[in-house]
């Protein structure tokens, strides 16, 4: 996540911690003011706290525990940093007396909520946090017509690795190949829509007109974030993985499917196409293969991105080939990936 | 067994027991008491001194809560309400539970102390109700996006560190998604996909199966098995999600203008199972016997037969369900293996109608 969006998330999130505190201020102490400061120091905190400590520092230590320790090692940390401004700002008001800075309910409040935080927080771990607001808001009960950018990512060999690994050590390497790639477009604003065997798929949602380039910005970051962790790769599995990409946009439908499980789909034209894309990718041998369509969209992406114009694809039952440009860094070969994906 | 559960009237099963009386619901119906006792003894011992009260009050109402899961969420009231936004769906069950606890609270009172010792009855006590009913239906509720059994696993760490285990594998796929695409329109397509995976996973679950994944207008299902021969119910899932399909088909006809078919694959093998991903976690099925399932599919396509399963699964089960034939065709030949894969392909039997007294 970029600086001043954390920021902007940050100020929000400690608003809403204000309001709620507030509420629950004025019913147990018959007074807004206190809870409402407290409340916004608490919520700032704990944000920075998950956004800044957790998800930069100590994501990587975190996301090796099991869920429910990770659970409680969240909740434990929400809970001391509540306790802690707590018993700073309570002084403020009240003037120093131990008791009033350790009254019950107020900390049995401070428990519950970071207990309901943290189980939200591995909720939306689990599920994607914009899947489980969008089904929790019933945002596509009924299906949408929406216009998203799509990133389709398969990596290189995988075959060849999983054979070479063997199954745990696969499943380890796809996990850190996968974190590495997610991290990148997670902190792009992309939500990652699903993983089928070693393929990512992820989408943003776009505005009418030009768009930010955010999932250029998320692929190069991918790029960028497996090459700085080629030598840990080959250290720890004896290969350093590499990935091809797809980048498409169009309208698709989107809407939550299922009973006994539910995800939210989406289904149309460009989901095919970029799939189709990426067997291109592989059969033109090329790191990556972006649509017209989707250049289109964005406004032009900082330095940095060469693009080649190459020959339409044509597509199964369509008239009309589609445009398309080959993707690359500045520095990197355009048309051999890696040894590993040749 | 037959291998097609009646859909008319109030189902019951051949031992006698309600259809709806799962094992996994028995088992989720023992947690549910031995939580709900456990939490009626804190909260009695904290608020009102009275450990062994909340601890009888809370089992009796664990137990009595299962059954409301059981009879109305898993029973009458359960494919209807699934299909409703998660907010009703979770505001549905969770005033349901703070009603039945209350009502049944008051009730107890009522009998042990007489009418005038409801006054007793503090704010605080409704507040850690509803309290209490909301975190638990989260916790199903949430259970049910992921999935039956995938939110426990997480929870106990099952597949933290990857296991190796044998399961059955269910893949189906719906016949004729192309052109039911480009003719109902993808919204449209939508809605007929989401008709058939209730339908299809609703047979599944019901048989004991787990949904792992739906990829485009794929669904995967697996079975967990043990060594030996295992009574797992994955044929009898495919029948029975063949016999609904089958018997809604007027129904499909009449909203999409089409029925609702599709081509299985059944198979058997090892695979490793372990937690993928971080910012979006899954429980990943990794290993050849994916793969074969997968071309199985393909062969079924290719082969035009609705049904296909490998002998590596069938050598498995202990006897095929009433009602499904069995035809064995040529081997399968794999790409990088030397032995082709023995196959038999699988079909229903021309339904002879049931005798009304089976079905009751």
């Amino acid at each position: 996540m970029t600086r001043a969006s954390a920021g902007y998330a940050i100020v929000r999130i400690a608003a809403a911690a204000a309001a709620v505190s507030a509420i629950y201020s004025e019913i147990a102490h018959g007074e807004f003011l206190p809870g409402a400061v407290i409340g916004f120091v608490n919520g700032a905190t704990m944000s920075w706290v998950e956004l800044v400590v957790i998800r930069a520092w100590a994501e990587p230590v975190l996301r090796r525990l099991p869920f429910l320790v990770t659970l409680c090692a969240r909740a434990a940390l929400l809970f001391a940093v509540a306790l802690l401004v707590n018993a700073i700002f309570v002084p403020l008001f009240n003037g120093f007396s131990l008791a009033q800075v350790a009254e019950l309910r107020d900390i049995v409040f401070a428990l519950s909520v970071s207990l309901v935080l943290s189980v939200v927080l591995g909720v939306a771990d689990l599920l994607g946090l914009d899947v489980l607001l969008g089904i929790v808001v019933g945002r596509y009960h009924r299906p949408r017509l929406e216009e998203r950018a799509l990133l389709f990512i398969d990596l290189c060999a995988s075959t060849a690795t999983a054979e070479r690994l063997g199954g745990p050590r696969f499943l380890d390497f796809l996990n850190a190949v996968f974190a590495d790639l997610s991290g990148a477009i997670v902190d792009n604003g992309g939500e990652i829509h699903k993983y089928v065997g070693d393929e990512i798929i992820a989408a943003w949602r776009l505005a009418p007109g030009r768009n930010e380039p955010r999932i250029l910005l998320a692929w190069a970051a991918a790029r960028a974030r497996l090459a700085a962790g080629a030598e840990r790769y080959r250290r720890d599995f004896g290969l350093a993985p590499d990935f091809r990409a797809a980048l498409h946009a169009g309208e698709v439908v989107v809407g939550e499917l299922g009973s006994r499980k539910k995800e939210i789909a989406l289904i149309g034209d460009p989901m095919n196409t970029a799939a189709r894309m990426l067997d291109a990718c592989r059969d033109l041998d090329r790191p990556a293969l972006a649509s017209i369509a989707l250049m289109e969209r964005l406004a032009a992406p900082p330095g940095g991105f060469q693009t080649e114009t190459i020959a339409p694809l044509p597509l199964r039952g369509k008239a009309v080939p589609l445009a398309l440009v080959s993707l690359a860094l500045e520095g990197a070969p355009a048309a051999v990936v890696a040894p590993v994906c040749a | 067994m037959r291998a097609r559960p009646s859909h008319m009237g109030p189902a019951v099963g051949e031992r006698g027991a309600p259809t709806w009386l799962t094992p996994r619901l028995v088992r989720i119906a023992l947690i549910s008491a031995a939580l709900s006792a456990l939490s009626g003894a804190t909260y009695g011992y904290l608020v009102h001194d009275a450990l062994a009260t909340g601890l009888l009050f809370g089992g009796g109402l664990g137990a009595l809560l299962a059954l409301l899961e059981g009879g109305v969420f898993h029973g009458v009231a359960g494919a209807g309400l699934r299909r409703a936004p998660f907010v009703v769906y979770f505001g549905v069950r969770a005033g349901a539970y703070v009603v039945l606890i209350v009502a049944t609270l008051g009730l107890v009172v009522w009998l042990l102390n007489g009418p005038a010792a409801l006054r007793a009855i503090s704010a605080v006590d409704i507040l850690f109700t509803m309290l209490a009913s909301v975190v638990a239906n989260l916790g199903f509720a949430i259970s049910d996006l992921l999935g039956p059994g995938v939110l426990l696993s997480f929870a106990a760490g099952r597949y933290h560190r990857p296991q190796r285990e044998e399961r059955a594998f269910l893949f189906i796929d719906l016949k004729g998604s192309t052109a039911l695409a480009e003719r109902l329109g993808e919204a449209g397509f939508l809605r007929f996909l989401d008709a058939f995976i209730v339908d299809v996973s609703r047979e599944i679950v019901d048989h004991g199966g787990e949904i792992h994944k739906y990829v485009g207008d794929e669904i995967i299902a697996t079975w967990r098995l043990k060594p030996g021969r295992n009574d797992v119910g994955i044929v009898r899932a495919w029948a029975a999600a063949s016999g609904r399909l089958a018997d809604r088909r007027a129904a499909y006809q009449r909203e999409f203008g089409d029925g609702a078919e599709f081509r299985a694959a059944l198979h058997a093998g090892f695979v490793m199972v372990g937690e993928i991903g971080s910012f979006k976690k899954e429980i990943a099925l990794i290993g050849d016997a994916m793969n074969t399932a997968a071309r199985m599919l393909d062969a079924c396509r290719a082969l035009g037969r609705v049904a296909l399963a490998s002998a590596a699964l069938i050598d498995r089960l202990p006897a095929l369900p009433d009602g499904v034939e069995l035809a064995p065709i040529a081997s399968l030949p794999l790409r990088g293996k030397a032995e082709a894969l023995a196959l038999v392909a699988l079909a229903l039997a021309q339904e002879t109608p049931r005798p009304l007294e089976a079905a009751i």
